[in-house]
């Protein structure tokens, strides 16, 4: 099996399969450009947040291979506790599928987010989503 | 914790944060702030917003004759709503609904009529180009296409009416497509339509009934390839109907509602029907166990009923108080 560094913000080395490393299609972009020769830097992301998206994949590929035993009820379960973290690491988590873009991840905080937003008055909502310098002005 | 963290959040991604609310929400939401209202009414979004799979559909059911509001069951939470349509013109008939849009006629001052497209959640509406014949107001069937997105930003939608023309005499069809913007006259039909009516597998299929000394005389059903533009009638055999009956399309099959009466022992009943395509026969699906029927119709000598197709559901409801309804789940075959 193919491995694949990944090196995150804080220069912690992860070493995947590369075929987990292909489901963030910017890993897969900076592959087809660079090659496997060198690790992949990725920035923007933060060593929790890297690790919690390889959790993330890998849990997901093991339940789609052919042979899992993992029910619908389990994976929406694991969803569930997955994106039931504080709201800095929800935060960073929706930052993080979108640059690497894990279109399941995205879909999954986004709507997380949504789910916060859709209950709230528009006064709560208006209020959590102003920025500082909105706040200022 | 920085409270102003969401505030960050660049707009691309807070577009597809947005795209996951419910209807409701997202309507509510364009009250937050005008940025939010421009967000959720720009094209970009609407693209990412149709795409977000499992939305919450709303069935729209009208109780009131002169259409100024119309009832809304989300099945998703069970909730009713009253959504009002006073931003209508006054005088409007022939509403048909898809796909979340109102298709309707409007009379013009000078006598002529118009069709006209509304989006009830936008409240916003208009009228479509003038027709190429004269109205003649059997048949109205709309399609909207929200399958094949991938070359469209937004959905599309064909209007099917049929027009009275003098030269050369008869009756046409005429479809009006969103996309060029204009009538179309496609061919002859002859048949006196009823309106209401089902898309099935690229046929839009109509039902001709006549009510006739309290029976409902179905003369059959035709369908109307849509993009061929051709009339076929389907030669089943049809059933006798004792309650008006309905079309309803359901995950690719074509279903018929209506009432049954049967002897020796006088039985009255509602019943469902399907299309065999191959042997085209209607195949009795099932009936509607008595006690949900004698719930449905209980008003004494009132015979008719709405009924809506969503997925894998069908639901019935009695005309007077849309609010009541059985429903039926066709694949499990489960009243």
């Amino acid at each position: 099996m193919v491995k694949v560094t990944l090196k995150s913000a804080e220069g912690d080395v992860f070493e995947v399969d590369e075929e987990l490393a292909l489901e963030s299609l910017m890993v897969k972009n900076m592959i087809e450009d660079v090659g496997l020769d060198s690790a992949i830097s990725l920035p923007n992301v933060s060593s929790t947040i890297l690790a919690k998206v390889i959790e993330y994949i890998k849990f997901h590929m093991d339940a789609q291979k052919d042979g899992s035993k993992k029910t619908s009820e389990e994976i929406k379960a694991f969803d569930d506790d997955f994106v039931n973290v504080g709201i800095p690491t929800l935060f960073e988590m929706v930052l993080a599928s979108n640059y690497l873009n894990v279109k399941s991840l995205l879909s999954l905080t986004c709507n997380t987010v949504a789910n916060m937003i859709k209950t709230k008055p528009p006064a709560e909502v208006k209020e959590m989503f102003t920025s500082a310098k909105q706040a200022k002005a | 914790m920085d409270p102003h963290l969401w505030g960050t959040l660049p707009e691309d991604i807070l577009d597809r944060v947005l795209a996951w609310l419910p209807t409701q929400a997202l309507i509510r939401s364009r009250s937050v702030c005008s940025r939010w209202n421009s967000i959720t009414s720009s094209n970009t979004f609407l693209h990412i917003y149709s795409r977000v799979p499992s939305k919450d559909s709303w069935i729209l059911m009208f109780a009131d004759p002169h259409y100024k509001s119309v009832f809304v069951y989300i099945p998703k939470t069970n909730k009713w709503l009253n959504m009002p349509l006073g931003f209508l013109p006054s005088h409007v008939d022939n509403v048909t609904v898809a796909g979340g849009l109102l298709c309707f006629r409007m009379l013009d001052s000078n006598g002529s009529s118009s069709m006209c497209i509304c989006n009830p959640l936008t409240r916003t509406w208009r009228k479509l180009p003038p027709m190429l014949g004269r109205w003649c107001g059997n048949l109205v069937g709309v399609v909207v296409d929200n399958e094949h997105l991938e070359n469209e930003e937004r959905s599309t939608y064909k209007i099917v009416v049929q027009t009275k023309h003098m030269v050369p005499y008869g009756l046409r069809t005429e479809v009006f497509s969103s996309h060029t913007d204009l009538w179309t006259i496609t061919g002859a039909s002859e048949a006196n339509f009823t309106t209401g009516s089902a898309f099935c597998n690229g046929h839009l299929y109509f039902m001709t009934w006549e009510a006739h000394n309290g029976e409902f005389i179905c003369d059959g059903v035709y369908a109307y390839n849509l993009e061929q533009g051709i009339w076929n009638r389907a030669l089943a055999p049809m059933p006798y109907f004792y309650i008006c009956p309905h079309l309803v399309e359901c995950g690719g099959h074509l279903l018929m509602i209506g009432g049954f009466w049967e002897q020796p022992a006088i039985t009255v009943g509602i019943r469902v029907w399907e299309l065999k395509q191959a042997t085209l026969e209607w195949a009795i699906v099932e009936t509607m166990p008595q006690h949900l029927f004698k719930h449905l119709l209980k008003r004494p000598g009132y015979r008719l009923f709405n009924c809506v197709g969503h997925g894998e559901l069908i639901y019935l409801s009695e005309c007077l108080s849309p609010q009541l309804f059985v429903v039926f789940d066709f694949p499990r075959k489960r009243w």
